[in-house]
C-alpha cells in the first residue's frame, strides 16, 4: 500500500477492498472485477459505489451457480436461440446475414462485407456466426435457420474455407441444410451467396452447381462474393 | 530452415487416444511429422496403429521423452484436464508444448503460463485454442491442413486458424518457411513478438505476414517490436473493424473494450512501424506478393 501511495488513513480500507476483489476474481473465475468509483466517505469509510464483473463461460464446468446469474430474458432473442443450439452468434445491425467457419475468418468476412456495402447503399453485416470447423449439414441448417429468422436480413453470405473439412463435405452440408429446412416447411426465401475455397473447392463448387438451387449463387472469391451479397441486400 | 519445428522434431501427442487426437495424429503422420509417441496413463504400454505406423503410448510426458527423445508435445486434452496436462509437460521440461484445446478457462491458462515462467521458461507454449504450427514439407504440429501450400520464403504468424489457412492459400505458389497459429485467447504462450523475432533470425524467411484481430494490445506491442528489431518486410492484416464494442467475437480474447482493442488502432500502430496493412486478406496477399516481386 505504501508503494501505491495511498494516504495512511485510507490504506487499511483500500487494502481490504483490494484483497476482496482479488479473492472474488480467483474464486469466481472472473475475467474482470472492476470497481469504479471507490470512494472515501466523510466519516472515513471506503466504499465501492459501482462495479462490474465479467465471468468466464469456459469455467462453467466448475462454477455451477453461474448459470443462475444469467439474465436470459435480457438477451437478444436471436442470440438466445443461437446459444440454445450451441452456435457462436452475435446480432449486428446490418442487412447481410453472415455464416462462416472460424472466428477470424468470420470477423474478416464482416469487414469485407461492410467495405463492399459502401458501394451498395451502405448495407452492413447483420450478424457474426461461426459454425466452426466441422460444418455438418445439421450445424449449417441450424445456422441458416437463425439467420433466415432475422427479419433484418435481406441476403445471406456463406463464406467457408475448407481446411481439415473438405469443401465437398461443406457443399453437401449446405445442400442438405436447404432440404432439411424445406422439409420443415421453412423454405428459404432470401438469396444465398456461397463462396467455397480451399481443400476440394472444385468438387464442392460442382456439388452446388449441380444442386442448382434457385436462390443459391456461387462466387469463388471472398471479395467478389461479399460484393454480390451486398448488392443483393441493397436491391431488396 | 524454419522456426520452432523442423523435420528433426520428435513429436508426442497428449490426448492422442481421444477421437480428435486420433484423427489429427493420423493427419500429422501423413504430413511427414515424426510422431514418436502418445501419452495416456490408462493406456501406457499399448500401441496405436495408424495405417501401418505403430505409435507407442506412454504413461507420462517424462517417460515418453526418456524413451524417445521427444522435444515437442501437441495437446488435444479436453479443457477441464488441459491445465494438468500442460503442467506435466512443463515439469518434464519438454522444449515445445502446442496446446490445440479450445475452451480452456482463462485462469487455467494463466496458471500454466505463470508456472512455465516460474520454472525458468524451459518450455515454449504455443496456444491454447490455436491450430498449432506447420513447417511445410518437414513437420506439422497441430491441425493446420498440410496440403494447402509448400515450403517457401514467407513466415506467417496469426491469432486466427482459418485466416492462417486463407493466407497460406492466397500465397500457396510462393510457399512458407513456417506458419504459426498463436490462438485468440486472452492469455496465450507464444506471442506475435516471439514469432517475429524467430522469423527475423531465420535466414530462409524473406517476408513476414502477421495476422491480428480485435482485443488486447498484442498488435500494438508487436508494432513497437517491429520498429526496433525487425529488418525484414512485414505485411499485416487485422480482422474486426466492424466488431461492436463489448461483444466477444468468437475468440474469447476478441473483444473491443471501450475504446481499446480496436482494429483501427492496431492498423495505425502497425502502419506507424512501417508495416503494410491490407484491407482484406486478398489485398494483404497482394501486398506481400508485390514486395517479394521486388
Amino acid at each position: 500500500m505504501a508503494l501505491a501511495k495511498f494516504p495512511a488513513d485510507v490504506a487499511e480500507g483500500v487494502a481490504e477492498a483490494l484483497v476482496t476483489l482479488w479473492k472474488t476474481f480467483v474464486a469466481e473465475d472472473a475475467l474482470l472485477v472492476e470497481v469504479n468509483p471507490l470512494v472515501k466517505t466523510k466519516d472515513g469509510r471506503i466504499l465501492a459505489l459501482d462495479g462490474k464483473v465479467s465471468l468466464d463461460e469456459n469455467a462453467d464446468f466448475r462454477q455451477p451457480d453461474h448459470e443462475a446469474l444469467e439474465d436470459k430474458a435480457a438477451a437478444n432473442p436471436l442470440e438466445a436461440a443461437a446459444k440454445a443450439k450451441n452456435l457462436n452468434y452475435v446480432k449486428l445491425d446490418g442487412e447481410v446475414g453472415i455464416i462462416g467457419n472460424g472466428a477470424g475468418l468470420v470477423m474478416s468476412t464482416l469487414d469485407v462485407v461492410a467495405y463492399a456495402g459502401e458501394n451498395h447503399g451502405g448495407v452492413k453485416p447483420a450478424n457474426f456466426l461461426d459454425i466452426g470447423g466441422g460444418a455438418s449439414a445439421e450445424v449449417m441448417a441450424n445456422g441458416l435457420e437463425i439467420i433466415l429468422g432475422d427479419p433484418d436480413v435481406k441476403s445471406v453470405f456463406v463464406n467457408v474455407f475448407g481446411g481439415i473439412t473438405a469443401c465437398d463435405e461443406v457443399a453437401n452440408g449446405i445442400v442438405q441444410a436447404l432440404e432439411l429446412l424445406a422439409s420443415k416447411g421453412e423454405e428459404v426465401t432470401k438469396p444465398l451467396v456461397v463462396r467455397l475455397d480451399g481443400n476440394n473447392a472444385e468438387l464442392g463448387r460442382k456439388i452446388l452447381s449441380d444442386a442448382n438451387h434457385p436462390l443459391v449463387q456461387r462466387v469463388d472469391t471472398m471479395d467478389g462474393a461479399a460484393d454480390k451479397a451486398a448488392e443483393l441486400a441493397a436491391a431488396k | 530452415m524454419a522456426i520452432f519445428l523442423t523435420k528433426d522434431s520428435k513429436v508426442i501427442v497428449q490426448g492422442m487416444t481421444g477421437a480428435t487426437g486420433m484423427k489429427h495424429t493420423k493427419l500429422m503422420l501423413g504430413d511427414g511429422t515424426n510422431i514418436v509417441g502418445g501419452v495416456n496413463p490408462r493406456k501406457a504400454g499399448t500401441t496405436v496403429d495408424f495405417d501401418g505406423t505403430e505409435v507407442p503410448v506412454f504413461g507420462s510426458v517424462a517417460e515418453a521423452m526418456k524413451e524417445t527423445g521427444a522435444d515437442v508435445s501437441v495437446l488435444f486434452v479436453p479443457p477441464a484436464f488441459a491445465k494438468a496436462a500442460v503442467i506435466e509437460a512443463i515439469d518434464a521440461e519438454i522444449p515445445l508444448a502446442v496446446v490445440i484445446t479450445e475452451g480452456i478457462a482463462v485462469h487455467d491458462s494463466a496458471a500454466f503460463w505463470a508456472y512455465a515462467q516460474a520454472k525458468g521458461n524451459k518450455t515454449r507454449i504455443i496456444g491454447p485454442n490455436c491450430p498449432g504450427l506447420i513447417t511445410p514439407g518437414q513437420s506439422n504440429a497441430g491441425i493446420i491442413p498440410g496440403d494447402i501450400t509448400k515450403p517457401g520464403r514467407i513466415g506467417l504468424v496469426s491469432k486466427s486458424g482459418t485466416l492462417t489457412y486463407q493466407m497460406m492459400y492466397e500465397l500457396r505458389d510462393i510457399g512458407f518457411t513456417s506458419a504459426v497459429g498463436i490462438g485468440g485467447d486472452p492469455v496465450i504462450g507464444t506471442t506475435h513478438i516471439d514469432a517475429l523475432a524467430a522469423f527475423e533470425a531465420d535466414p530462409d524467411t524473406e517476408l513476414i505476414v502477421m495476422i491480428g484481430e480485435i482485443g488486447g494490445d498484442a498488435e500494438e506491442r508487436a508494432a513497437d517490436f517491429i520498429k526496433a528489431n525487425v529488418t525484414k518486410p512485414v505485411v499485416g492484416y487485422v480482422a474486426g473493424f466492424t466488431a461492436p464494442e463489448g461483444k466477444t467475437m468468437g475468440h474469447a480474447g476478441a473483444i473491443v473494450s471501450g475504446s481499446s482493442g480496436t482494429a483501427q488502432a492496431k492498423k495505425e500502430a502497425l502502419e506507424a512501424a512501417g508495416v503494410k496493412v491490407g484491407k482484406t486478406p486478398t489485398e494483404t496477399a497482394k501486398l506481400a506478393r508485390a514486395i517479394l516481386a521486388g
